[in-house]
């Protein structure tokens, strides 16, 4: 009788021992899909961190180039250019701004308006004389 | 359309007018206040103790200014002689300060006819007097100018030499001259000698200070269309001086809105 028991052990052992291999595999598999799962999401992560911090240094250096043009063609800087969320807003804030003329170009402008008004009463001066001379 | 200002008017823009016009402006103010009625003004100028104030006490028989061998008129001083309707000035002597001389100068701006008295004892006349000749008989004392030489009782026989060089100082301004010595001519009004009259040399200022009442109007339109002229000019040059002006600022301008707009485009670019 000993000998159909000691197959049925190697049988049993057999089996549990391949039975017990194949689970491992399973297991190894799982972690490593798990792994690369996780990889793939940081990596994603990184990614989406990397072009946030791209964007926000583009959206900072398009607002400092925004400002420098607000500052000296008009002397001031709006809020909505400084606390601009997004490329489309700071460049409407711009647009919008830049619709009025600036400044300097407005002193300008009066500048020309007042020496064409002296030339006006320079003109005028010169008739009024000339009639005066002509009176005499 | 454009209506002529009065003078009124005209003053209210002396600001566009040169340092040199302001003053003409406020004689021509005056010139156009003055009418037949107005009196002749004729202003006594000269270096100090040459006899201004000398002449004066003997013309108007009166010793109304103070005259002395020392520098005694330090201020502009006026008489009116109603009768004849002339307001006389003696001006404190050219050359004895800046403060007098400008006085002095002040005071020829309201003339009709400037007296220039030259002491004849001095020689002949000197680089200021000449300086001053040649600029007011060309320029606002056009036609004004009279040349007194006084003193002339003193300087017997080199009368007709300092004359002669003194003629020929004046050669080129045509300048009507009188040789005359108020000491003559208090003598004569002493002692009535027809013979001080005639060597006194006032005779000749009669008919002249006679023609120049009677013109004075005439003169005076004259002057005020001389001034007109030089105003005209004076306002001529500030014209071009302000076209310029304008037109760099145009120019500026014009720069100024095309960087402007490049840099505009540029930002709006660089947003896209």
């Amino acid at each position: 009788m000993p000998l159909p028991w000691i197959l049925g052990t190697i049988v049993v052992g057999t089996a549990a021992y391949l039975l017990s291999d194949d689970d491992t595999e399973e297991r190894e598999a799982d972690e490593r899909r798990e792994a690369s799962r996780e990889a793939s999401r940081q990596r994603r992560a990184h990614e989406a961190e990397t072009k946030a911090r791209q964007t926000a240094t583009e959206l900072q250096a398009s607002k400092n180039i925004a400002q420098q043009f607000s500052q000296k063609y008009y002397g001031y800087i709006p809020q909505e250019i400084t606390y601009a969320q997004n490329k489309q807003s700071l460049k409407r804030s711009v647009e919008e701004q830049s619709q009025s003329k600036p400044d300097s170009l407005n002193k300008l402008a009066k500048k020309v308006s007042d020496a064409q008004i002296t030339l006006n009463t320079l003109e005028q001066l010169m008739a009024s004389l000339q009639s005066l001379k002509g009176e005499e | 359309m454009r209506v002529n200002m009065n003078i009124k008017a005209i003053r209210q823009h002396k600001a566009l007018f040169s340092s040199e016009s302001v003053v003409l402006l406020d004689r021509l103010t005056t010139l156009k206040a003055q009418n037949q009625q107005s009196p002749l003004n004729v202003i006594v100028f000269g270096k100090y103790n040459h006899g201004k104030s000398s002449f004066l006490n003997a013309w108007l028989r009166e010793d109304i200014f103070k005259a002395e061998d020392v520098r005694c008129t330090v201020k502009v001083q006026s008489h009116h002689d109603i009768k004849n309707n002339v307001v006389w000035t003696d001006t404190p002597g050219l050359d004895a300060d800046k403060h007098d001389d400008a006085q002095a100068k002040d005071a020829i701006k309201s003339a009709d006819v400037v007296l220039l008295v030259h002491d004849i004892i001095s020689g002949e006349l000197d680089k200021k007097e000449l300086d001053f000749i040649r600029h007011y008989s060309q320029h606002e004392g056009k036609g004004k100018l009279r040349i007194l030489l006084t003193k002339i009782d003193q300087v017997e026989a080199e009368l007709k030499t300092i004359q002669a060089s003194i003629d020929q100082q004046l050669a080129a301004f045509n300048l009507p001259l009188f040789a005359i010595s108020s000491t003559r001519y208090q003598k004569y009004l002493k002692q009535d000698s027809t013979l001080f009259l005639t060597n006194s040399g006032f005779k000749p200022l009669f008919p002249m200070l006679r023609t120049a009442t009677k013109d004075k109007l005439k003169m005076r339109k004259t002057e005020i269309k001389t001034i007109c002229g030089i105003l005209i000019n004076d306002l001529t040059n500030a014209h071009k001086k302000y076209t310029t002006k304008k037109q760099n600022i145009e120019s500026t301008l014009t720069t100024e809105k095309q960087h402007f707009n490049r840099a505009k485009q540029h930002v709006l670019n660089l947003l896209h």
